[in-house]
């Protein structure tokens, strides 16, 4: 009895940090699923699943009446344009957008690659958008 | 417990010096000298590593960053946080050895075992796709490609500087050149990796504890970092799996390997540092 008290007393505290490993996991992928976030990152070890790697996306700017390329400023502030990059939710994407003046109507999108070795073409697709306004 | 704690001490040195770069959240440096502190604290301090109030505080660093920008923080970071509290919370416990066992050989189970579901989970990677694509773009790959002769090496520089414009030029498709030979190396390579973290994961959450499963974890442990770290020179990534592989040793051979493993990777870390062999790439012909 007294040995179950004492070990009562003392709780595994730890395998905590083997509960936040999990945790962070299954937040990770529900980012990866409904934010965009580069699997690459955030705590799920799950580098070296995919060429969707942080360096392979990037941002494009275009004119929403000609689709003409609009370049990027040089100014843009780098901690914003990697986060809207890493992880291209709405809030980050706006914030991003904030920092871009453009004298006509355009559309921001953030853009990743897939690879199809069959073929050996690598593809360019669109994670997300967001129109910006003079 | 000493030499975990010592190794410990070192792993903090090592991701100060590394990663806590005086640009980051913009107190970098302030960081750096806080650990540093804490560092000689420890030392100067008759076994203040013993208290498990200096681990919580040293976990704070590598969680300050965590907390400051997560999306774009690499995995070994997080880990670096679970290893440090795990150590705090360990030392309240009475077995502390133990508890610190137990901490280090779940958590090295724990990230193979992601690792490996991960991995199994993405049809990039089953297919063979994202080794297919290392092996002709990335730089720490496609040297291989070229040695094994399955490629030219202008091609794989072209592979590089195409892939790198597809964002300038508004491309949507391109074609890599030498595609269709480099299987031969990325079909076996996929599978041989997600097979041993899917063995290493097996053996560090087998439930049942035995000599040959000792023997088989220090083993295994040992033969990952320097198989994985010579090719992907992550070095703080593997000193933390050395420190681990140290706290969770059962044999003596499994306790000296991983304690040599430790000065060796700091070595290469500084080699890589003053070479920049860490950038290998092909040179332009």
């Amino acid at each position: 009895m007294t040995s179950v008290r004492r070990k009562m007393a003392r709780p595994r505290l730890e395998l905590i940090p083997i509960a936040l490993l999990l945790v962070v996991f299954a937040v990770q992928r529900i980012h990866i699923h409904t934010q965009g976030l580069t699997p690459w990152m955030g705590g799920g070890f799950s580098m070296f699943t995919t060429v969707d790697m942080p360096h392979a996306r990037h941002l494009r700017l275009y004119s929403r009446a000609t689709r003409a390329p609009i370049p990027l400023p040089d100014d843009i502030d780098d901690l914003r344009l990697e986060s809207a990059l890493h992880l291209p939710d709405a809030r980050r994407l706006r914030a991003l957008a904030a920092e871009i003046e453009v004298s006509e109507p355009a559309t921001l999108e953030v853009w990743t690659i897939s690879y199809h070795r069959r073929s050996g073409e690598v593809h360019a697709h669109r994670l997300a958008r967001i129109d910006i306004d003079p | 417990m000493e030499r975990v704690g010592w190794m410990s001490l070192v792993l903090l040195v090592v991701y100060v010096v590394m990663h806590v770069a005086p640009a980051d959240a913009g107190g970098g440096g302030l960081l750096r000298v806080v650990a540093a502190l804490m560092f000689v604290g420890a030392v100067g301090v008759f076994r203040l590593w013993r208290r498990p109030i200096f681990w919580f505080a040293v976990a704070l660093l590598p969680a300050f960053q965590v907390a400051t920008a997560w999306w774009r923080t690499d995995d070994h970071i997080f880990l670096l946080v679970y290893w440090f509290l795990g150590l705090g919370l360990a030392l309240t416990q009475k077995d502390c050895t133990r508890s610190l066992a137990t901490v280090a050989t779940l958590l090295l189970g724990g990230v193979f075992f992601l690792a490996t579901l991960t991995k199994l989970i993405s049809p990039e990677y089953v297919t063979g796709d994202f080794f297919s694509y290392m092996y002709l773009v990335d730089p720490r790959f496609s040297r291989f490609t070229y040695a094994a002769g399955l490629a030219d090496k202008v091609d794989l520089l072209r592979n590089t500087s195409a892939v790198e414009d597809l964002g300038v030029n508004n491309l949507i498709v391109l074609t890599l050149q030498g595609y269709q030979q480099v299987g031969v190396l990325a079909q076996p390579f996929t599978w041989l990796v997600v097979g041993t973290e899917a063995a290493l994961a097996t053996i560090f959450l087998w439930p049942a504890e035995s000599k040959p499963l000792h023997w088989a974890r220090d083993v295994g442990i040992v033969l990952f970092v320097l198989g994985t770290y010579a090719l992907a020179p992550v070095v703080l990534f593997g000193l933390i799996l050395s420190v681990l592989g140290i706290a969770q040793a059962r044999t003596r051979f499994g306790q000296i390997a991983c304690l040599m493993l430790v000065p060796l990777l700091v070595l290469y870390g500084v080699v890589l540092a003053a070479t920049g062999i860490g950038e290998l790439s092909i040179a332009v012909p």
